[in-house]
């Protein structure tokens, strides 16, 4: 008997995992420090350092150099990496790209403070430059635009040239001095050599697809004064093109730099304004979102991964850039992008393609709606209100939640009677030790109890009839209840919570590393003036490139 | 008993979806002779690691360990009971078909404390064994991963000078397929079982990759001469010049990032340069299976069998052809979320991780001796291949070696602690934990059989096993071998 009980625990019952978060600790619904808590990073004033003028009402730490804090060099993440290879090589990914090491997710993919260096890092760039260059020099149509000279024999000096300063600028995102031209040039040798003059093409290509300055974000900049440069208008349009697109420069913006186009506001502006009417654009806002709240990894199969992935892109895409709604929006739409996988979830009818519908369901809106959102509060094969709890409050509001003491195991499929109602058994966790924290989580995923862990509606738990979901959930400490997705997001915009934190989690990620309290000057700054743009995310981008933190950076550790 | 030699047939059988080119590595040749007679006979080390429990919950393990003491102890191993889910096995067998239980002593009954003494272990699963058992220190709710030198880069140290690979970092499973842990970061570290003084060390899990890096990736044309290394060697040194060049121009925290990019960049540089170097021993044909293209897709299988029968060839043949002489080998993670469908050979729910949890027909012990046996098959297929192999001094590889086999977690009730903790960690226990020291370190290590520790550390198997190399001083804070081990 006991044997089968463990068997239908594991199998049948939900991820109730006592998730004892100790009074010991303190646990209250800890939200950032507000304005004044944190030390202010920023140092000069507007227009100091030589920085040129901003619009007026931008926040200080904003319009500060100094504003965004120190900016480590980083390692392109694979996705950013992926992307700037195809955009240089005009061919498909090559397959060595899973040899990489996986990026470590905190919860971003760029925090150049958790990137480790590794044997197979190096062999997994050497392998990547050697396949893609291979592939992309078979082809004809990519070798022609990449050489855009007919060799007259191995040895013209003139066309490898040609290729090395046009290919070269390209992948290091500014134009070659002589001496790394000659350096490059000398590989033409083995074009010699073997008798084929796209033998030392290939090397370079290799070379360059290895370099420092193609793997890593490199701003040297110009120095202003201690500890903080200026970037150049080159390494301003790589860092411009990698935040707002994931990817490199392309040659457009490596003219407006060279042109001087970059150097004041306008121009910055109107260079980002192009790069934001580019599809990886959105695509960009994407996957912060993914990674944010966590559906990037929906433990679900592939295909349905992929289909819940299309929505929560195409909800973003069409909100935030095609129609440029306020953010909050995002959270209320109606309209739901089903495909033959989702739409059985919502209950909707099979479209023939993959198409905008309006959701039946009043209580389910927006992204928090969503399947790939709710899938990813899953565990043990049954949703867990207190996983789905954890990452309203943790990511979505970003208030700080201890983890579990040493001495609770949150690994462990729920024991106790398995006779007894899922509800049953949450509402114990009043009774332990572990109550004060599962007091601020528990009512949260309850909320969303009505949703299972694909996403689907229900009233009663899994296998359970007589076992009725109530579905109603609380905000103990903002004093509201709400049921389901739509409830949820009504209680929480209204305080302003969630925007808050989204331009928390755009510093961090645009920053690359784990923030501080030095860092939350800025972080109110960047949402003043999201709510000066009536939180429209490109207007906020703009703001944000255009500012003189973005153009400048402080060195994490000067040199002495 | 026939010994197992790997079919292409049943390379292929086996294969599933893979695509296989032929032929394929050693494993489908006759045995060899690592080099030429006469020299003397280096040692090497290797530590292998199975992310699971010995026991699920609230059980013991009659199908995993050994009831004998001594030399015979895999004499009389009961296997499951007739009529259990999974065929009839013990974990062992492996050994027993093998003919292995001579070379392998078996060190049962090891202990890694809770939260007291040296090494403990006091945060939340998973993987909090990591650190205390392959770095010998504690590890702490915010410290779980290996950060310090663990006992085959201390042998690397000592054993590596010269070859190509001084350590060679390996895992089977290529991906953690599942985040159960607060934090991404501490999943990450259940997969990687090596550290040196700068920190956890990523292995490879491509197989073609690792070929490539052990035996070179250009093609080979015996009409170009050198030319291949030389272009190979032109981009590379290409690419640190700059990087040198640029180091000047950043700040310290900067160039302290660089300066591991470019040891890592300096080292792969030095391995392209002993390339060819080795014309004596003949690799085979590269593996060029090809495996689920992108690991983001949490399958939670990846063909886990054939990933880690090529790692083994891959240990095997850096070993014969002295290319390197210490290293690390995961079968699978710690809290390894695997599939295990296709090691039970029929559709099961659930993953290595919740099958020590009681999921599937775990209770009668027969399915996780199947996946128990799994490990101890791919463990065996190594020393095998290794004691089949005459070293330059006419004893075996297996003979010059240490090859030790640990693993994540033991079973049963922590001492002292309170009823309602053992209730709650089940197969979560550092206790009852084992360890398997393979091979007799040149003459310098006396296999004995079945061993019982009395509750000795598991780091100070560790140690006995590298001291018998001849690495000195201690694993963290562990400063003694077993005594039983002498």
């Amino acid at each position: 008997m006991r044997r089968l009980a463990r068997k239908w625990f594991a199998r049948s019952l939900p991820g109730v995992v006592c998730l004892a978060l100790a009074a010991a600790v303190g646990c209250n619904a800890a939200s950032s420090p507000r304005p004044g808590q944190g030390q202010d990073s920023g140092g000069a004033p507007a227009g100091a350092a030589g920085s040129p003028p901003t619009v007026p009402g931008l926040a200080s730490a904003l319009t500060s150099p100094r504003g965004l804090g120190f900016v480590g060099m980083r390692r392109l993440s694979k996705d950013e990496y992926r992307r700037s290879l195809s955009q240089l090589l005009g061919t498909p990914a090559p397959a060595a790209l899973s040899t990489l090491p996986e990026d470590i997710l905190t919860p971003y993919d760029n925090d150049f403070g958790a990137q480790v260096m590794s044997p197979v890092l190096i062999a997994g760039l050497s392998d990547v430059a050697r396949e893609a260059t291979a592939a992309a020099l078979a082809d004809a149509t990519s070798r022609a635009a990449l050489v855009p000279c007919t060799p007259t024999g191995p040895s013209d000096t003139a066309c490898f040239r040609s290729f090395v300063e046009r290919f070269g600028r390209l992948a290091l995102h500014r134009p070659l001095n002589q001496a790394e031209v000659a350096r490059l040039l000398a590989l033409q040798s083995f074009s010699v050599e073997r008798g084929e003059f796209y033998n030392g093409v290939a090397l370079a290509m290799r070379a360059l697809l290895q370099d420092i300055e193609f793997v890593y974000r490199v701003e040297v900049g110009a120095a202003v004064e201690s500890g903080l440069v200026r970037l150049t208008p080159f390494e301003l349009a790589s860092r411009l093109a990698f935040t707002l697109l994931g990817a490199a420069p392309d040659s457009a913006l490596l003219d407006a730099a060279a042109q001087g186009a970059l150097d004041d506001e306008a121009g910055v502006r109107a260079a980002a304004s192009r790069l934001l009417g580019d599809p990886q654009a959105a695509e960009r806002i994407g996957r912060f979102h993914g990674l944010w709240l966590n559906y990037e990894n929906a433990d679900v199969p592939p295909a349905l991964k992929a289909s819940m992935r299309a929505e929560s892109d195409a909800l973003v895409t069409r909100l935030l850039f095609t129609e440029r709604r306020p953010y909050g929006d995002l959270f209320t739409s109606e309209e739901a992008f089903v495909d033959a996988n989702l739409a059985p979830i919502y209950g909707l009818p099979v479209p023939s393609a993959p198409s905008w519908v309006k959701q039946l369901d009043p209580n389910r809106r927006g992204l928090l709606g969503q399947a790939g959102f709710l899938a990813g509060g899953a565990k043990f094969g049954d949703t867990s209100p207190v996983l789905r709890g954890l990452q309203i409050r943790a990511r979505l509001m970003c208030q700080s939640i201890p983890p579990p003491p040493p001495t609770v195991n949150a690994d462990q499929p729920p024991k106790g009677d398995p006779t007894e109602c899922k509800s049953a058994r949450y509402k114990r966790h009043a009774e332990n030790p572990c109550a004060s924290c599962h007091a601020l989580l528990d009512p949260v995923g309850n909320g969303l109890e009505r949703y299972g862990a694909d996403g689907r509606y229900r009233e009663v738990e899994n296998g359970r009839p007589d076992c009725p979901i109530e579905g109603r959930g609380a905000l103990t400490d903002l004093g509201v209840t709400f049921e389901g997705p739509a409830g949820l997001a009504q209680a929480l915009l209204p305080s302003g919570q969630i925007e808050r934190c989204v331009m928390k989690q755009l510093t961090q990620f645009v920053a690359g590393r784990q923030l501080s309290g030095a860092d939350e000057a800025f972080v109110e700054s960047l949402t003043t003036a999201f709510a000066s743009e009536q939180h429209r995310v490109p207007d906020l981008l703009l703001d944000l490139v255009a500012s003189p933190a973005f153009r400048h950076r402080v060195i994490e550790e000067p040199q002495l | 008993m026939s010994r197992f030699r790997l079919s292409r047939r049943a390379l292929l059988r086996g294969s599933g979806s893979v695509a296989l080119a032929l032929p394929f590595l050693e494993i489908m040749q006759g045995r060899g002779t690592a080099h030429a007679a006469g020299a003397t006979a280096p040692l090497r080390y290797l530590i292998t690691f199975a992310g699971l429990a010995l026991a699920t919950d609230h059980t013991t393990s009659p199908y995993i360990l050994p009831t004998a003491l001594g030399p015979d102890y895999l004499s009389n191993l009961k296997a499951s009971p007739a009529g259990a889910t999974s065929p009839n096995v013990h974990a062992l067998a492996p050994l027993v078909e093998r003919s292995l239980g001579g070379d392998v002593t078996f060190v049962s009954n090891l202990h890694l404390p809770r939260a007291t003494g040296p090494a403990n272990w006091n945060t939340a699963w998973h993987p909090p064994t990591m650190r205390p058992l392959l770095c010998g220190k504690s590890s702490t709710p915010d410290i779980v991963a290996v950060d310090s030198p663990t006992s085959d880069t201390l042998a690397a140290w000592l054993l590596g000078g010269g070859t190509a690979f001084p350590h060679l970092a390996l895992r089977a499973q290529p991906q953690k397929y599942r985040f159960s842990e607060p934090k991404p970061e501490v999943g990450i570290a259940g997969g990687r079982l090596s550290a040196d003084k700068n920190g956890p060390i990523e292995p490879f899990v491509d197989p073609g990759q690792v070929y490539d890096q052990l035996f070179g990736a250009a093609p080979k044309n015996p009409a170009d001469g050198d030319l291949s290394n030389r272009e190979e060697r032109a981009v590379v040194d290409l690419v640190l010049e700059r990087a040198n060049s640029l180091r000047a121009r950043l700040g310290n925290a900067d160039q302290k990032r660089l300066d591991q990019h470019l040891a890592e960049l300096r080292e792969f540089e030095r391995r392209l340069m002993a390339l060819g170097s080795t014309p004596t021993c003949s690799p085979g044909a590269k593996p060029t299976a090809t495996f689920p293209a992108d690991l983001t897709e949490k399958s939670g299988w990846s063909n886990e069998t054939l990933r880690a029968q090529l790692m083994n060839d891959l240990v095997y043949l850096a070993f014969k052809c002295d290319l390197s002489r210490a290293g690390s080998l995961m079968y699978t993670y710690a809290s390894s979320y695997t599939a295990v469908s296709d090691i039970l050979g029929r559709k099961v729910t659930g993953d290595m991780h919740e099958l020590t949890h009681s999921a599937g027909d775990a209770d009668t012990g027969s399915d996780l001796a199947k996946v128990w046996q799994w490990h101890i098959g791919n463990f065996a297929y190594l020393l095998d291949k290794l004691k089949g192999t005459l070293d330059v001094d006419g004893t075996s590889l297996l003979h010059n070696s240490m090859i030790v086999f640990v693993h994540e977690a033991g079973f049963g009730t922590e001492p002292g602690a309170t009823e309602a903790l053992n209730d709650n960690f089940g197969a979560h226990s550092g206790n009852n934990m084992i360890a398997m020291l393979a091979g007799a370190a040149g003459g310098n290590f006396k296999p004995r059989g079945h061993v019982n520790a009395g509750k000795s550390h598991p780091a100070s198997a560790l140690v006995s096993a590298m001291r018998a190399v001849g690495v000195q001083g201690p694993l963290g804070e562990i400063n003694d071998g077993l005594a039983q081990l002498g």
